[in-house]
């Protein structure tokens, strides 16, 4: 056998076994393209809508978005909420809605944490229903003894919301420790900065020379005003220190001693003109408290003139002139003192009304006069005798100039 | 060129594949029955299942159809599909993990021989794949059945051309041999 025969055959055989497949390869292809096409349109389709979804939601989401942030801006979180924070020994904040209900209820430190993990409450439990069981429940543990201190801080953005709260906690406070059998527990209520800007705008000064007492004090309550408003009525009283204190640091006992030893004329001179000083300002102390005794006596300004005319020549010449300004000064404001003095020898019947008065208390006050007594006393202190020697002889001459000017 | 051309088993003229591109389908019609043969022996080689060679035969075509844009002249279209045809199989036994080191004994009936009329032809083929390995029974078809020359051959599979043309008469040889004492017998 040939080779070439075998090669025939062997391609006559694999000829005789491949079928026709053609028929079947058309489909399949035609098959295939179809699914090729629908693969391509799908995701095209699936491309769009995505692209159509991302083109339309895209500014949608922004403006959302900036819509969130305006409302965050403008109405901030939690707006409506107040807040009461309890301070005995453990310090217990309790965040409450609108209708007075306890929304929240926090301990400040350890021990509160420790009560409020403690106490059985309830969310949405009314504020005085609380307080009671609170309160029931810190003087079991002992917290609260007799003679102790309750802080109320109350903070809300409405001002007429914290007078409400104020009143309702102080009242159910007093109810429950009478039953509970406290009495020398002392209360003080306090509002936060949004309120005192309220009180302080309403409550400003209108006159400088106005006298109010600066506590008032009731027999279980103390209200203290906030940490601002008693800046307010502070500043004021350190602005006056300041030149009489200069006046103070330049004539020190060890300096004065120098003086004298170099030149006694002038050294002479100097204490007289600040013992004058110092005449002027027990005089205006003297005017303060007789202001006060005028305004319960005499309402007659004619009597107090001449009274205080008297008074006045008898001491010195320039005390004439600050008696005569202290003069106006009292003349203008008498009658206020009078409705205030009226006012504040009532007893408030709210402590919302005593806390204004505490604002609308005159910059020119008792603090700084007592004070200066107190300058006047340490001034006289190191000279001792030689001073109020001087002192004597100079009432002596203004008095025979008194009485010759009277003449 | 021509021929060269002439002188070959499989003749497939490059312009088909330019008619195929125009969506012609009796180009596409012309290509298959001209290589659907050696095309279906090379799948079988490998396969040793005639089903199997069908359906790699089919899917074969089917991508011939849809990269017949990629194809670039390069002598013999024959080498190109055959390569499409192997990369064909080795995609699919690279999923299926089929053993390939099997007994004649094994797929003997599914070789499919059993449906051949010439006697001659089926002895030649069952000797074929009885005695020689895959790549021996790749060498003669691509050569007899599918018109390869040898240095087509050594090109297409990376051999050198003596090991190519001694191979392949090694092979014959052996055939032959195999063929005749079968024949004694």
């Amino acid at each position: 056998m040939r080779t070439k025969e075998l090669k025939k055959k062997i391609e006559c055989g694999f000829s005789e076994l491949a079928p026709d497949m053609f028929d079947a390869i058309m489909l399949k292809i035609e098959q295939d393209s179809k699914q090729e096409q629908t693969l391509v349109e799908e995701p095209a389709q699936k491309q769009n809508i995505f692209k159509i979804v991302q083109r339309r939601m895209l500014p949608v989401s922004a403006g959302l978005a900036m819509v969130c942030m305006l409302a965050l801006l403008i109405f901030p979180w939690k707006t409506n909420e107040i807040s009461v924070v309890m301070k005995i020994n453990p310090s217990i904040q309790m965040i409450l809605n609108t209708s007075y209900e306890v929304i929240e209820l926090k301990g400040l430190n350890q021990d509160g944490k420790d009560v409020v993990n403690a106490l059985k409450w309830e969310k949405n439990e009314p504020i005085d229903s609380l307080m009671q069981t609170l309160l029931v429940d810190l003087t079991e543990k002992s917290y609260l003894k007799q003679d102790g201190k309750i802080q109320l801080t109350v903070s809300s953005k409405k001002k007429e919301v914290y007078y409400e709260v104020e009143t309702v906690l102080e009242k159910e406070i007093e109810k429950n420790l009478t039953t509970l059998g406290y009495t020398g527990v002392s209360m003080t209520c306090q509002s936060t900065e949004t309120e005192k800007k309220l009180v302080t705008e309403e409550s400003e000064v209108p006159s400088e020379t106005e006298v109010i007492e600066p506590t008032v004090q009731n027999d279980t309550k103390t209200i203290q005003t906030t940490p601002q408003e008693q800046k307010n009525v502070e500043v004021p009283k350190i602005e006056e220190k300041k030149p009489e204190e200069k006046d103070m640091v330049e004539i020190k006992p060890e300096q004065k001693v120098l003086q004298e030893n170099k030149m006694p004329e002038e050294t002479e001179k100097k204490p007289v003109e600040e013992e004058e000083k110092t005449n002027k300002d027990n005089i205006a102390d003297e005017n303060s408290d007789e202001k006060k005794q005028e305004n319960s006596e005499t309402s007659n300004p004619e009597i107090n003139k001449q009274e205080s005319d008297s008074e006045s020549v008898k001491d010195d010449f320039p005390q004439k002139e600050d008696n005569k300004n202290g003069e106006n000064k009292t003349k203008k404001n008498k009658d206020e003192n009078l409705k205030n003095k009226d006012e504040s020898s009532k007893e408030p019947k709210d402590k919302t009304d005593v806390f204004r008065n505490h604002n609308s208390d005159g910059k020119n006050d008792i603090v700084p006069n007592r004070e200066d007594e107190n300058r006047n006393k340490d001034f006289l202190k190191p000279d001792g005798e030689n001073k109020n020697e001087i002192f004597n002889e100079r009432n002596q001459e203004n008095k025979n100039r008194g009485e010759n000017f009277h003449r | 060129m021509s021929e060269g051309t002439s002188k070959r088993k499989v003749q497939i003229d490059e312009r088909l594949f330019e008619r195929i591109l125009q969506n012609d389908q009796e180009a596409f019609r012309e290509l298959y029955e001209r290589s659907y043969r050696p095309l279906y022996a090379f799948l079988l080689s490998y396969t040793q299942n005639s089903e199997d060679a069908q359906d790699l035969l089919q899917e074969t075509y089917v991508q011939i159809y849809k990269n017949i844009h990629m194809y670039k002249s390069q002598g013999n279209p024959m080498a190109w599909m055959m390569k499409i045809a192997k990369n064909m199989f080795l995609m699919k036994y690279r999923k299926e993990k089929k053993s390939q080191s099997v007994s004649y004994e094994d797929i003997e009936n599914e070789l499919g021989f059993g449906d051949m009329s010439n006697v001659e032809n089926r002895m030649i083929l069952e000797k074929m794949f009885e005695f020689l390995t895959i790549d021996e029974r790749n060498l003669i078809i691509m050569h007899d059945v599918g018109g390869l020359k040898h240095r087509e051959i050594a090109k297409a599979l990376e051999w050198p051309l003596g090991t190519v043309v001694s191979r392949y008469n090694k092979c014959i040889r052996k055939l032959k041999k195999e063929f005749l004492e079968r024949q004694l017998v």
